[in-house]
């Protein structure tokens, strides 16, 4: 009989942080663009006798990560050496925290698709450097150094993933609140975050962990799920054809969707970890977390329970809202202008995130103004305009920069609400549609509002959309 | 022509603001000097007589404008090869960094730029500071100024010699285990190795990290209380510089000792202890009291084990400060390699030198996986015992005296096995594992060598054992360095 298995994922993942200059220099963090090995020092380049000093705004960047991801924050940390040689890493070492992390003991909820809800423990965050970075072209290898000592922060959870499923929702919620707090691109693409994982399996039931493979070379949270998809499926396979599961290190090969051995245990370094005598105890204050915990924007989670609470809005609606925080922030100003969050919701979710998609542009991007958005949905709720002219309106104003209210008074979309204008138009329609009007009285109390829908249609159609659509429905049915 | 290499700083620095002589001549005169005696002991490894000459002159512009003067104004300074100065050799005297120009200046060679003093070059030492007598660097040896035959002691050994010979009026060294300090008795100047996080490391080639410091040769007590008046103080570059005020060390040169308390430690007093050495401490001894200053008798229990704790956390913090040097970036490459691994191989295997590549052997075994607990955290226990002991030590004395060293200088063709060559820092290396200030203060010439004695104190205490010091040396009276013209 087959054994059920169960997986075991624990994720490490390294952000790289917008602190403006690197972790021991003053050399600007803003290289992207600019040529090879020119945001150097002799600090990031290792020169002899250069000495590493801490910039503080990675410490308070770093303070901000592990309060949204609910850590616990150690007054006193360490710097310890990792030695290995590359050479991209300048100094034959790579500062980081081994011993005493500033952070430890944080969580992240996750809530799977199936309603499954857990918390998957966050083991500690440490803050180390970056390397620089090594081109490769036949014979020859290249170094840039720009990116050497860039800060970053490492996140290791606790081994508490027990599916690629998991893996991908912690992945994206981790995400979420890293950029809730401005800290972080965390960006995959831009390199700003990279992440390992760690897989085992055992047979279900089994509390002893099985032997565990980290894979590396993930560049997408797609191959983070995939890759842990293929390894829990190898290494299955591996022991129930009667292999074992070696300690090692393996490669995602993206292009064939498996993973590859790059080192085994035996192979892997000894990193002769010692404490960091040239900088010392990393300080960080309770009263310096109180006061970063003041300055800390609202997370995900508190702004989708805000918008429920205060704008009435469903869950749904509120978290795609909270996705980004300046979709949210868009929502609050077009909302208060409006003076009606649901439709005001209803725009954003339908019409607005519908152009970004199809221009892939972001919200920071798009071409209508919060105030501007607001203006249409209070048009159309003080009954200036109807919905259908309000989309009309929505699209010039794509291209356009007057206000609405300028378009709708120059391009003369105001609704019609001349009772008297508007019976001129019911009669007309009734006059010049015996067959609807006698269908409509013919037809069984089923169909009658159908047949009414046309006759509705036929008078919006006559007033270029601009009737008041209650009225005219008011009128046609007195008449008829 | 006026002779001024017999000046101290004090008497440089007084005469130049006043007008009585010129900072060129000064300049002049040294490098004279250096021309006569430098083929004799071998101090220097790179010299900048134009440069040094061009700085001579705007001081001297600086008197005749009335411009106010820096303390060390028109001072000869020398400093050791592990000091990076701008587009200067700085090379610690190994292979690996033959021909390397410094990229920038280290925070004291700024210091002493602004304090107006003239750098006329870099002296000798052991190669990455390495050693105790000077002949692990891969330029030259090093003579003892009092006996040519003879050691002057390391690994600082040009910067001790320099200051002998009167080829420099301060120097400055490194001291991670006594290398200031034993160069200082054997070549007869005072010595000073500061508390831990006193003088910016910034710019100085780590040999051991956490054990480090830079302080001055000089003639007197009074110019290495004037060039700690430079050198000292913060620096936004070196997170490990205590911010605690410089007082001006001067200021505790009164010659009176009446009532100090001085802590003679038991284990320091050796069996195979050299008599002359002996004889030095206990005359030192009389001294003192005769000024009105009360010996203690103190001990240090944790003593023994200084040396080989030492040995454990110097190479393991010198393993990974070497890693640097690996012929990627700058520095010696191998020209002939195969891939990234055989660069490394190759360049390192022949940049380093036979003692460099011993500690970085010791050091990367005792970090390794398995040995950690053994040897370095057993070692940082050890280190956190000997701190103890002098801080109950100084719970009943002001200030500690030892000797410096357990010798005079021997001579250059008695070989040391290693070993024997790391026993040499047996009185100096404790000061270092504790973090404390100490001072070599040459006490008398025996058998036509000079032997220093050493004063200990708290730290930041640099002020208690400069008194000390300043008063001893006016009750030993005056000093004559040898002559060689």
């Amino acid at each position: 009989m087959a054994r059920e298995w169960e997986s075991v994922i624990g994720l490490e993942v390294h952000l790289q942080l917008k602190t403006g200059t690197k972790v021991w220099c003053g050399c600007s963090a803003d290289y992207d663009n600019s040529a090879p090995n020119t945001h150097t020092c002799p600090i990031c380049l290792g020169h002899p006798g250069a000495l590493p000093k801490l910039n503080r705004k990675v410490a308070e960047y770093g303070v901000k990560a592990a309060l949204a991801l609910n850590c616990r924050i150690n007054n006193e940390s360490r710097f310890d050496r990792k030695n290995y040689f590359y050479p991209d890493l300048t100094k034959g070492y790579q500062i980081t925290q081994f011993d005493v992390p500033y952070a430890e003991a944080g969580h992240i909820d996750v809530k799977l698709n199936s309603g499954k809800e857990s918390r998957i423990g966050i083991t500690r965050i440490q803050i180390e450097e970056d390397t620089g970075k090594s081109i490769h072209a036949g014979e020859e290898s290249f170094i840039n150094y720009n990116r050497a000592s860039m800060p970053l922060i490492e996140i290791i959870s606790d081994p508490d993933i027990r599916s690629s499923e998991e893996a991908y929702e912690y992945l994206n919620l981790l995400k979420t609140s890293i950029k809730y707090t401005g800290i972080s691109d965390v960006s995959m693409e831009l390199g700003s975050l990279r992440c390992d994982a760690n897989i085992s399996v055992r047979p279900k039931g089994e509390e002893k962990y099985g032997t565990r493979v980290e894979v590396k070379n993930l560049n997408s949270f797609k191959a983070v799920a995939r890759a842990i998809d293929y390894e829990i499926g190898r290494q299955i396979e591996e022991i129930e054809n009667g292999g074992r599961i070696h300690q090692e290190t393996r490669l995602w090969d993206d292009e064939s969707q498996v993973t590859r051995l790059m080192r085994s245990k035996e192979e892997a370094m000894d990193y002769r970890y010692f404490p960091e005598p040239d900088l010392g105890v990393l300080y960080i204050s309770d009263e310096l977390v109180d006061k970063i915990k003041k300055e800390m924007p609202e997370s995900k989670i508190e702004k989708v329970k805000r918008f429920i609470e205060d704008y009435g809005l469903s869950e749904y609606d509120s978290n795609i809202l909270c996705d980004e925080i300046e979709l949210g922030n868009y929502f609050e100003t077009a909302a208060e202008i409006s003076g009606n969050s649901k439709t005001t919701a209803n725009w954003i979710i339908t019409e607005v995130l519908r152009v970004l998609k199809d221009s892939q542009k972001s919200i920071e991007e798009f071409e209508i103004s919060p105030e501007h958005l607001g203006e249409i949905v209070k048009l159309i709720g003080n009954g200036a305009i109807s919905g259908k002219i309000a989309k009309k309106v929505f699209e010039i104003k794509l291209t356009d920069k007057r206000s609405p209210e300028e378009i709708v008074k120059a391009e003369g979309l105001a609704q019609v609400a001349d009772e008297g204008a508007i019976e001129a138009m019911v009669d007309e329609v009734l006059a010049n549609n015996g067959k609807l009007v006698d269908d409509y009285h013919n037809a069984d109390e089923g169909r009658k509002p159908r047949v009414l829908k046309g006759l509705i249609g036929q008078v919006m159609k006559a007033s270029r959309g601009k009737a008041n659509p209650q009225m005219v429905t008011d009128l046609l049915t007195k008449k008829l | 022509m006026d002779r001024f290499y017999k000046l101290t700083a004090f008497e440089i620095k007084e005469k130049i603001s006043k007008g009585e002589i010129k900072a060129v001549d000064v300049i002049a005169d040294i490098f004279d000097r250096i021309e006569k005696t430098e083929s004799k002991i071998d101090s220097f490894v790179s010299l900048r007589k134009e440069g040094a000459l061009e700085d001579a002159k705007k001081i001297d512009e600086k008197v005749a404008n009335g411009e106010s003067l820096g303390a060390l104004a028109g001072v000869p300074v020398a400093l050791k090869d592990n000091m990076v100065s701008y587009n200067e050799p700085s090379s610690s005297c190994s292979k690996i960094l033959d021909g390397y120009m410094g990229v920038y200046d280290a925070t004291v060679v700024k210091k002493i730029k602004e304090s107006d003093a003239i750098i006329i070059g870099k002296t000798n030492m052991d190669q990455f500071a390495m050693g105790s007598s000077t002949v692990t660097s891969c330029y030259k040896k090093t003579k003892n100024p009092w006996d040519l035959e003879r050691v002057p002691g390391g690994s600082s050994g040009g910067s001790a010699s320099a200051v002998a010979a009167q080829q420099a009026i301060i120097t400055l060294g490194s001291d991670t285990g006594g290398s200031i300090r034993q160069p200082a008795s054997f070549c007869g100047t005072v010595g000073l190795k500061p508390t831990y996080g006193r003088v910016s490391r910034y710019g100085l080639m780590a040999f051991a990290s956490s054990l480090d410091q830079i302080g001055p040769f000089t003639k007197t007590v009074k110019d290495a209380a004037l060039c700690m008046n430079v050198i000292s103080g913060s620096d936004d570059y070196d997170s490990t510089v205590q911010d605690v005020e410089v007082p001006d060390y001067t200021k505790f040169l009164t010659g009176d000792v009446k009532g100090m308390k001085i802590g003679v430690p038991k284990e320091y007093f050796v069996e195979g202890m050299k008599p002359e050495v002996e004889k030095a401490v206990r005359d030192a001894m009389a001294k003192f009291q005769e000024m009105g200053a009360e010996i203690m008798d103190i001990s240090l229990p944790h003593t023994k084990y200084g040396v080989s704790a030492y040995y454990i956390i110097a190479p393991a913090e010198a393993s990974s400060n070497l890693a640097r040097f690996d012929g990627v970036r700058y520095g010696h490459r191998s020209e002939n390699y195969q891939g990234v691994e055989d660069l490394y191989v190759k360049s390192r295997s022949e940049g380093f030198g036979d003692e460099v590549k011993r500690r970085i052997m010791m050091g990367t075994y005792v970090l390794s996986a398995g040995f950690y607990d053994a040897y370095y955290k057993k070692a940082q226990k050890v280190r956190r015992l000997m701190k103890e002991d002098f801080d109950k030590a100084f719970e009943k004395v002001d200030i500690i005296l030892t000797p410096t060293a357990p010798s005079a200088a021997y001579r250059l063709d008695d070989e040391k096995t290693p070993l024997e060559m790391y026993l040499e820092d047996v009185f100096t290396i404790p000061v270092n594992m504790a973090g404390l200030p100490g001072i070599s203060v040459p006490a008398e010439i025996v058998n036509d060598l000079p032997v220093g004695i050493q004063l200990v104190g708290k730290a930041f205490g640099e002020g208690d054992i400069l008194k000390a010091a300043d008063a001893f040396e006016k009750a030993r009276g005056e000093w004559n360095f040898p002559e060689f013209e």
